[in-house]
Order: C-alpha cells, then sequence, then structure tokens
C-alpha cells in the first residue's frame, strides 16, 4: 500500500461527471493498493478523452498515436519486463483503428493490462458513432440512425486468446478498482473494458442507462471465471451486459516464452561489440 | 584472357535458378574473382520465367555488366528468350533437346554445348530438379573451376545430408559428362586467383550485420519482399547477443513496437519497403515529433502501390524526403556500396541516438537482394555512442525536463525506470517536460528546437564519395545502387579521353547542398542517373541549391537495374 497522493500529478480536467473520474480514482486505488512504485509503471495512452490520462497521474508515460497504444507497450514490455506496463484506449482507439492491435496482443499474451474506456461513442471528435455505438444510435455522424452492429471487445479478446477478460463499470468505483486490481497482478494479457459514460456527447448510454442494462457476475452464483463456457455464455447474453470478471487463466506469458536467457534486460543491455562474436558469423560469408 | 564474365541462369522459378546461382557465385568467388549477382525472379513460388545472372570480374565491381557470356537454359524458352543478350562467341548450354529445337539461323556464331540434362537428371536421380547441378558441374569444367570444397559449402544451404550428397553427385556427374563431351578447345579456362578473405554477402545481411555491430536488440518488422532477410538474419543471430526480434501483425505495429522499445532505452529498428513505408510514415511522424531514436532500413522496390515486390527501383526517395505529416527533422543515408550498407547502418544508431530522430537507411532490391563481393568488414571501427541519455546520478541535482530547451536542439534522454527522470513522451504538441501545450509561443519554441538539431548534424554525416578529376568534361550523379554502372561509365568516358567526375550522395536527407555545389560548378555537362521515372534526385537537388545550373536525367523505371553500357550510351548521344 502506497499514499494515493503519491500517483497523483495533477487535477484532471475532463468534463464533470465524465466515466473516466471514476476510472482515474479506482486505477489509482489498485496501483497504491499494490504499491506499485511510480518510477516501475509505465502508462501507454492513445488519441481520445483518455489520453491525458497519464499527464495526471504520476508515472512514466507516453502519450502516442491513435489506436497505437498496444504495439507501443509490447516494445516497452519486451524491452524491460521489470516494468508494469499499461495500456489505456478509448473505445474507438481500441476496437476501431487499433483494434488489429487488440487481436494479435491477446493472442501473443503478453503481459500488459489495457485498460479500455468505452463510452460508445467518440467523444474528442465531437461525437460520432463509435464500434461499439448501439444499431440505430443517431450521432453528427450517422443523423439518420447507425446501420451497423457494435462490437463486443471483451468477447474478441476473449477469442483472440486474451487469459484475463474483465469488463468494470466507472459508475462502481470499488468494484472496478478491484477488477484492475486483478487485472496488474494477472501474468499475460489482461482486458479491462471499463462502461465510461460521456455526460457531454452521449445521451443515450448513461449512467441510469448502464445501471439497467449490465447485471453483475459475481452476484450470480452460477458463473465460474475459470470456465470457458460459462465466459462465454456470460459476454453472448442478449438483454444485458455482463460486468466483473469474466475470465482468467494462467498460461506463459509472451515475454517469458521469447526473452533471451539474460539477467539483464533488453534496455540495459551492454551493447560494446562483441568482436569475435561478429567475426565468427563473417566467416559464414567467406 | 577473360577478365570478366557474365553467366545467365534461365529457367522457370522452382528450376532451382536461386540456388544454383548462389553456389556459381560462391565458387567464383573461392577462385578469387570478383562476384556481382543479379537476379531477375517473378514474385511467385513457381512456373513464371526466372533469371539469376552471375558476373565475375579481375576487377571490382559494383552491378551487372552489359551483355551475357555463358547462358544456361533449363528450357527452350529461357533459351529462346536470353539468347539475344548473349555475346557473339559466347556459349550456351542447355538440354540437348532443346538445342534441336532451335534454327541455325537463331543459333548465329555462338557455341552450343547440347547436354543430357534433364535424361541425366532422371536416370541417374530420378527426379528432374537435379538437372541444375549437372549443369554446373558441367560449366565448372568448362570455366575450369576448382570446386573440391563444396562439401563444407553445401552443407550450409542444405538441411539434409542426403541432399548434400545428391547435389554434390550430381555436381560431379556433370563435370565427369563435361570433360567426355567438351573439347579442349572449346572451354573458357579461368584463371585461379587469390580469394583473400573476402565476402560474398547481400545488401541486407551487410544490413543486419551493420545492426548486429551498432548495439541494435531490438528489431520488430512485417513481411516484406525485398527487406525480410534483414529480419530473418537478426532472427538466427540475435539469441547469442540478448537481442530480440518480433513479427508484428503490421507496419504500423512493427514502427510502434520499436519506438516503444527504444523509448525503454534499447537500440531498436525496423526495416520494410514501398506499401509498409506508407504505412509508416505515421511512426515515422511520431518519432521526429516525441524525439524517440529510431533506424529504419527502407529497401526500394518497384512502385506505386504493390509495383513489382522483387525488382529495384529508387521511387522511394521523395516519400522519406517529404513524408510524413509536419515538420521533423530525419537523417536519410544511401549507402553506395555493400560495405556501406554495413558502415552506415552502425552509424546509424549512433545519429538516431545523439540526434533523436528517425534515420532512414535507404537502399534498393538491387543492392538488398543481390550477392556481392566485398572486402571484410572492420569491426574495431564501430564506436557505441547513445547520446544525452541520463544516468540516476545524473539527475541528482535540478528537475528533469525531457523536451528541455538546448542549443543544439537536442535534451536529454532517460530511460525509465530511473527515480528521478519521471515524464511524459508527448504526440501533441508539447511543453519542456512534455506535457501538451497549444501556446502559440511554446509550439514556435518547439518546432524551431527540433529543427535546429540538424544544423549541427552536418559533421557527422557522410559527405558524397567522388570519383574521377576535380575539373571534369563530364560529371554524373547518382545514389545507391547505381554506383556501379556510373562508374564503369566514367571509366569508359575516360578511356575515350573525356575527363569524367562521378559524385555519389551517401547523404540524401539533409541534402549535401555545398558539396553538390561545388560539383555542378566544376563539370561542364551533368547527368543526373536514377531508377525512377520523375527524376526524384534531379528535383531535390533543384530545391536544395541556390544557382542556376543545367544538368540532363538518365532515368529507368523497367524494373531492372542500369547496365554500365545503358548510361554510357545516353552520354555518348551528347558527345557529338
Amino acid at each position: 500500500m502506497r499514499e494515493l497522493a503519491e500517483y497523483q500529478l495533477e487535477q484532471p480536467t475532463w468534463c464533470k461527471g465524465c466515466g473516466l473520474y471514476g476510472l482515474f480514482t479506482a486505477f489509482k486505488r489498485a496501483v497504491s493498493s499494490l504499491a506499485i512504485e511510480p518510477e516501475r509503471l509505465v502508462i501507454v495512452t492513445g488519441i481520445g478523452c483518455h489520453g491525458r490520462f497519464n499527464s495526471y497521474f504520476k508515472s512514466y508515460g507516453f502519450h502516442g498515436l491513435h489506436g497505437r497504444v498496444l504495439p507501443v507497450a509490447t516494445g516497452i514490455k519486451l524491452s524491460n519486463p521489470e516494468l508494469k506496463v499499461v495500456g489505456v484506449s478509448g473505445d474507438g482507439d481500441a476496437y476501431s483503428i487499433g483494434i488489429s492491435h487488440l487481436i494479435h496482443s491477446s493472442r501473443r499474451n503478453i503481459d500488459i493490462t489495457y485498460i479500455v474506456a468505452n463510452n460508445h461513442i467518440y467523444a474528442l471528435t465531437q461525437g460520432q458513432t463509435s464500434p461499439t455505438s448501439l444499431r440505430g444510435f443517431i450521432s453528427i455522424s450517422t443523423p439518420y440512425g447507425c446501420q451497423e452492429n457494435p462490437l463486443n471487445g471483451p468477447l474478441l479478446a476473449f477469442a483472440s486468446g486474451a487469459t484475463f477478460v474483465a469488463r468494470g463499470f466507472s459508475g462502481n468505483v470499488r468494484g472496478l478498482s478491484e477488477l484492475i486490481r486483478k487485472g496488474l497482478k494477472h501474468r499475460g494479457f489482461a482486458l479491462v473494458e471499463v462502461l465510461s459514460p460521456c455526460v457531454t456527447q452521449n445521451k443515450i448510454n448513461t449512467y441510469d442507462w448502464l445501471r439497467e442494462n449490465i447485471f453483475v457476475l459475481e452476484e450470480e452464483n452460477q458463473h465460474d471465471s475459470r470456465d470457458r463456457t460459462k465466459a462465454w455464455k456470460a459476454m453472448t447474453r442478449e438483454e444485458k451486459i455482463a460486468v466483473g470478471l469474466i475470465y482468467e487463466e494462467e498460461k506463459p506469458s509472451f515475454e517469458e516464452l521469447v526473452l533471451p536467457r539474460s539477467r539483464t534486460s533488453l534496455a540495459f543491455q551492454d551493447l560494446h561489440p562483441e568482436t569475435q562474436k561478429l567475426k565468427k558469423i563473417m566467416e559464414k560469408f567467406k | 584472357m577473360i577478365r570478366d564474365i557474365s553467366l545467365k541462369i534461365a529457367g522457370k522459378a522452382g528450376d532451382g535458378a536461386l540456388f544454383t546461382g548462389n553456389m556459381l557465385a560462391r565458387i567464383l568467388k573461392r577462385n578469387g574473382w570478383e562476384v556481382s549477382t543479379y537476379r531477375d525472379f517473378p514474385s511467385n513460388i513457381r512456373g513464371e520465367a526466372t533469371n539469376y545472372t552471375v558476373r565475375a570480374s579481375w576487377e571490382r565491381i559494383y552491378g551487372r555488366g552489359d551483355a551475357v557470356d555463358v547462358l544456361l537454359g533449363f528450357d527452350c524458352e529461357a533459351v529462346g528468350r536470353h539468347l539475344e543478350e548473349v555475346k557473339e562467341g559466347g556459349i550456351i548450354l542447355c538440354d540437348e533437346e532443346d538445342a534441336l529445337k532451335l534454327s541455325p539461323f537463331e543459333k548465329g556464331e555462338k557455341t552450343f554445348h547440347p547436354f543430357p540434362l534433364r535424361k541425366l537428371a532422371h536416370e541417374r536421380f530420378g527426379n528432374e530438379i537435379f538437372k541444375n547441378m549437372i549443369a554446373l558441374g558441367a560449366l565448372c569444367h568448362i570455366l575450369a573451376l576448382d570446386f573440391s570444397w563444396i562439401e563444407e559449402m553445401m552443407k550450409k544451404f542444405l538441411k539434409r545430408e542426403e541432399e548434400v550428397t545428391k547435389n554434390i553427385m550430381a555436381l560431379k556427374l556433370g563435370c565427369e559428362e563435361a570433360e567426355r563431351r567438351i573439347g579442349e578447345e572449346e572451354r573458357f579456362p579461368l584463371e585461379r586467383r587469390k580469394d583473400q578473405g573476402r565476402l560474398l554477402i547481400s545488401g541486407n545481411e551487410a544490413i543486419a550485420l551493420g545492426a548486429l555491430a551498432g548495439g541494435c536488440r531490438f528489431f520488430a518488422a512485417y513481411p516484406i519482399c525485398p527487406a525480410s532477410e534483414i529480419w530473418q538474419f537478426l532472427a538466427i543471430y540475435f539469441p547469442e547477443f540478448n537481442g530480440l526480434v518480433i513479427q508484428a501483425e503490421d507496419e504500423l505495429a512493427a514502427l510502434n513496437m520499436a519506438l516503444g522499445a527504444s523509448y525503454a532505452g534499447v537500440r531498436a529498428m525496423t526495416s520494410t519497403s514501398g506499401p509498409g513505408a506508407s504505412l509508416m510514415m505515421e511512426g515515422y511522424s511520431l518519432s521526429g515529433m516525441a524525439e524517440i531514436p529510431i533506424v529504419i532500413a527502407a529497401v526500394q522496390r518497384v512502385g506505386p502501390s504493390t509495383g513489382i515486390p522483387t525488382k529495384t527501383e529508387q521511387g522511394d526517395l521523395n516519400q522519406w524526403v517529404y513524408g510524413g505529416h509536419g515538420d521533423f527533422p530525419r537523417l536519410i543515408l544511401s549507402p553506395s556500396t555493400l560495405e556501406e550498407c554495413f558502415e552506415l547502418t552502425y552509424r546509424a544508431f549512433n545519429l538516431a541516438e545523439k540526434y533523436q530522430c528517425p534515420v532512414i537507411i535507404l537502399t534498393e532490391q538491387d543492392y538488398a537482394q543481390n550477392l556481392r563481393t566485398v572486402p571484410e568488414f572492420d569491426f574495431s571501427e564501430v564506436k557505441i555512442e547513445r547520446g544525452k541519455l541520463l544516468s540516476e546520478e545524473d539527475l541528482l541535482s535540478g528537475e528533469y525536463k525531457r523536451y528541455e530547451m538546448s542549443k543544439d536542439g537536442i535534451s536529454p534522454r532517460v530511460v525509465p525506470s530511473l527515480k528521478r527522470g519521471i515524464h511524459m513522451v508527448e504526440s501533441n504538441e508539447h511543453d519542456e517536460k512534455g506535457y501538451r501545450n497549444e501556446d502559440p509561443q511554446n509550439r514556435t519554441m518547439m518546432v524551431e528546437k527540433r529543427m535546429r538539431k540538424l544544423d549541427s548534424v552536418h559533421k557527422d554525416l557522410i559527405p558524397p564519395r567522388f570519383e574521377g578529376e576535380r575539373e571534369a568534361e563530364m560529371g554524373l550523379i547518382g545514389f545507391g545502387s547505381t554506383f556501379g554502372p556510373l562508374e564503369e561509365a566514367r571509366i569508359r568516358l575516360e578511356k575515350k579521353g573525356i575527363k569524367t567526375r562521378h559524385m555519389h550522395l551517401r547523404t540524401l536527407w539533409p541534402f549535401p547542398s555545398k558539396e553538390t555545389e561545388d560539383f555542378l560548378k566544376g563539370c561542364k555537362k551533368v547527368f543526373v542517373v536514377e531508377n525512377n521515372y520523375q527524376g526524384q534526385l534531379s528535383s531535390l537537388i533543384s530545391s536544395q541549391i541556390r544557382n542556376k545550373f543545367q544538368w540532363r536525367k538518365i532515368l529507368k523505371y523497367s524494373g531492372q537495374a542500369f547496365t554500365p553500357g545503358e548510361v554510357y550510351s545516353e552520354i555518348e548521344k551528347v558527345l557529338g
């Protein structure tokens, strides 16, 4: 446990009531309960309202390009596995422009905690329909109603091989914080989707709408987060959105499998040219 | 006495022209000749026409020659297709059945050696593929080449012992058959020379070896012709150097992974070609804005779009010089020889970390995939200079600012995990500490800070290579894999009594304006030679020099590299 104040650099300036406040608090609590040192934590963000997350948080931060959170996080984790690497994206970042990275990071099972704040809309660009917007959703980009079906991020990550899949709600900070804490402790790829209302642009998927449309897995006796069939059922329930720890399993993580057996991480290798070894390689071209 | 010879192996993809050609190139190299290979492959695996030329010379050569001295044709169409390229007095080695199909008119003054290639392969090995080693054996006899050490060489290329044995048997069989069939007067015995520890290497392999020597320890890429050999080489050797190769899901991921790794403190690299380069433009721009060192090997192929993936062009110069949105500093290096593929690559890592910006190794398929003999690489020249990289002790005093204002535009870098170095790396415009900032004054200062890095870079860049005398009648300008044809054209002009000077650019950005202007002043007539339609280098020169100069362009965009004769004959036209 470390003091919460240790992690806060600045007071966030999202719209009053934004779901990202709940996420910010929940994340701070999770990190503090695990006593992660700020210098050992790297938060990578993409483009969207969530993108400011690491500017407010005291840790190493990388605010990159739209959709490329996971590739950057992958490069960091592989270079220095001692770092706790967290990605934060929005639904546009994770499920639209960066979707292939979600699929491939899931199947790689690289040890990254990936938090996706899903507000069902492109908020920063003034409110266009997003890949999680419901069919019929009216916005400035679909004034006559969206005719595409919403994407289920946790289900996709699960199908792609993610070893930890959870969904939280920023209206329930305590529950969300617990899910993030578990996600941070998990070794391997952990997706934590956060239902995070946009109070300015999205008048449909509000806190009230979410409260009515979610069901909490922990309250259901029959759910078992280690059972693939039950996880599938929980995520594909027609009328309601599952919230809670949906699925988890233990598998070797990517960096454990691929990194060279050196006690020093890639980031701190001695780069002085090993002439003898290089010459031996050169011999092969003679 | 033969001092320069070109041998073409032609057939269909799947005939083993690459393996046969590689073996021939190695045999010639071991017999002490300078070698340069040229592959002309379709971008599929089987069925289409393919050919591979091995040129050997007493002199140092950098590229293909003009005509074919020996043609080895695996089928009738292959012989027919390339017959015209064969010099008068040249040799054609082909299957006896195929030779019968050609008319005396088609055959001309050329010596045919019909050989039961397919028949022998079927009879002795039960598989037509061995025709290629039988033919190679026959060639070795005709050229009097020593291949007594071939077993050790074949073991490097073939996995199974049985394959090695059979291939050697076929090679020997071809040699013996040739001995029986070909008269002494019909042979072209080549003088055996000293090998002297040279290498026979491709540009991609030289780049990979440069990366290994230069401290690269992270490589992310997506498969693409003709760049993948860099990665394939590193994938084999990285484990013993504690490095890691990762296959990214696309080029967007490849470059962003490499940027993540570089930010975390590793010397990181990616490689790509045309279509992948287009995808990398967003990360290229990020590298410039966030000031993250990165090395990108950009191996050009024929464009636009998918183009011709296995053939050569210099059409991506504009993309790397002007591409990526916004203003940001970049360094573009272009190896003029294969040893420079090695040298410029290890130097690129020092430049990237010193100037904290993207460094491009711009080369072409011709250099990247073809083999050339080069002197041994000198690893003692390799120095690792990491630029302004701070340790925990350096951070004891004062507040750390990732993008601190400085005279040279370069700010100190910190690798994550240092207690006092916590900071943000930003793709948005930012202040000195790395926090988003849209204030006009800050914005102006930051653009100038980043661009200022180029003001001091000149001393570290590689100047153009000059050949020939300072004051000249004729001037030739090129970059990259046109070095050979330009140099050979220059030598021919010199022999004709025309003083010619050749400038080969090895840094394309920032552009060496002064050197170029001086060169233009010193030559009466100038030709800019490049493998593209628009004359991209020519336009770049125009935009980067102050005074008005005239020059002519020699352009080729057929997917094939220039031959020396093509360059020479274009120049000859204006000689009058």
